[in-house]
């Protein structure tokens, strides 16, 4: 199937996430949202469920969040000593679309290419710097080394009889320090041996050539922002 | 485009490549423990303990490599890598990222770029509080009366200075230098 160019989805994400921080129209939030996660299913397959039952999890925090901080207005509904109250159900409502929005937007970038061919498009096709075009990929290229010291780290301290999870400071730099002083001596001799086998900085720029989809694309987020337009 | 961050050489890249793999796997794990400590001590509570973590790249970046613009990588290269993995926050995470790593250079770009100690990197753990802040009020509508606001930047703040102090001796360890 043919896709979207990289820049023309972080484009279109980058848009709709800004206006997710801004709008608080719910109509405009929910269609968003919708059209986002439609293109990001038909590109992200199964992958976009996964993400909307992370989205379901963090209504909780949100709906908790309007409870502590916007808990006015007239009395919904009463369930022991808590007292549920109009405000605390609208901010709820427009918090947790606004993050179904950030959510489908996100999906429209990581879920219609792969990391490593978003990494090489932003290079690309958005002129990333070099340095940190590299650093992206060495990042995605460690994670798989990373996550296998991850998972030793994380046998040792069961093995000491601590936690899976570090939840204190000083849990967290038990499990970094490790982790980081492999990750630290593998750059130190991975950029030493990248550096004598002359590895210069040449990051360059292609022209790119919209296709059909990039203009779909552009003209979805158009008929977006121009309702978004009418509605305010 | 292509003079951007030429100071750095291929080890220090490399090294922000691996603060940024360890941290965006790490944030994307974060938010669990996020959610779990805001359902049993509430917002504030959950702030003051997990929030330091989010900003504790950039102090790491820039105690070891020491090098303008590196405590912006070290916050914005995570971001990065966390939205391409993919996560709920999507792009927020690199709008979060910018906006706490520009926060965290000021300590170091204050001194000149000369001194890298424990004070500048508990600033610049705690400093990302104001973007923070303020962009979970855009977003979450979080807008508190000023009494609990100043708690929340406050809690928000000390949480970034204590990891920022963890960043700075990690670095110290890992490096090798005091």
């Amino acid at each position: 199937m043919m896709r979207p160019h990289v820049f023309s989805t972080f484009i279109y994400a980058i848009v709709t996430t800004l206006a997710a921080f801004i709008v608080r129209d719910a109509l405009w939030l929910a269609i968003a949202s919708l059209v986002s996660i439609i293109i990001g299913s038909i590109y992200g397959g199964r992958r976009v469920l996964y993400m909307l039952l992370l989205v379901v999890i963090g209504f909780f925090g949100v709906f908790l969040n309007a409870l502590f901080f916007a808990n006015t207005g007239r009395e919904v509904a009463s369930i022991g000593f808590i007292t549920v109250r109009e405000h605390a159900i609208e901010e709820s409502l427009i918090v947790a679309l606004r993050l179904l929005l950030i959510a489908g937007a996100g999906s429209v970038l990581a879920l219609t290419h792969s990391s490593s061919e978003i990494a090489r498009g932003l290079a690309r096709e958005l002129g990333l710097p070099y340095s940190i075009a590299l650093a992206v990929a060495f990042a995605l290229r460690s994670m798989p080394l990373i996550k296998q010291d991850l998972d030793e780290i994380v046998f040792m301290r069961k093995q000491r009889g601590y936690g899976r999870i570090p939840l204190t400071p000083s849990g967290v730099s038990s499990v970094l320090i490790p982790l980081l002083s492999m990750g630290y001596n593998r750059a130190l001799w991975g950029g030493i041996s990248a550096e004598l086998r002359g590895l210069r900085g040449i990051g360059y720029r292609r022209s790119i050539t919209l296709n059909i989809m990039d203009v779909l694309l552009f003209m979805l987020l158009a008929v977006l922002l121009l309702c978004l337009l009418i509605i305010q | 485009m292509k003079r951007v961050f030429t100071w750095f050489t291929t080890i220090d890249v490399l090294l922000l490549g691996v603060i940024a793999a360890i941290y965006g796997v790490l944030f994307t794990l974060w938010w669990d423990v996020y959610y779990l400590v805001k359902a049993i001590g509430g917002p504030i509570v959950a702030r003051l303990v997990t929030y330091g973590l989010w900003f504790m790249p950039a102090p790491l970046a820039a105690s070891i490599i020491r090098k303008p613009g590196s405590a912006i990588l070290g916050e914005v290269l995570p971001a990065l890598i966390e939205t391409m993995v993919p996560t709920v926050g999507g792009i927020s995470n690199i709008i979060y990222g910018v906006a706490q790593g520009v926060f965290s250079e000021i300590p170091y770009a204050v001194s000149m770029y000369r001194k890298y100690t424990l004070l500048h990197s508990v600033f610049s753990g705690a400093l990302p509080a104001i973007p923070a802040f303020i962009l979970d009020a855009l977003l979450f509508g979080d807008i508190y009366p000023v009494d609990q606001a100043l708690i929340v930047i406050l809690a928000i703040a000390l949480s970034g200075a204590i990891y920022g102090e963890i960043a700075y001796i990690i670095a110290g360890i890992i490096t090798g230098r005091k």
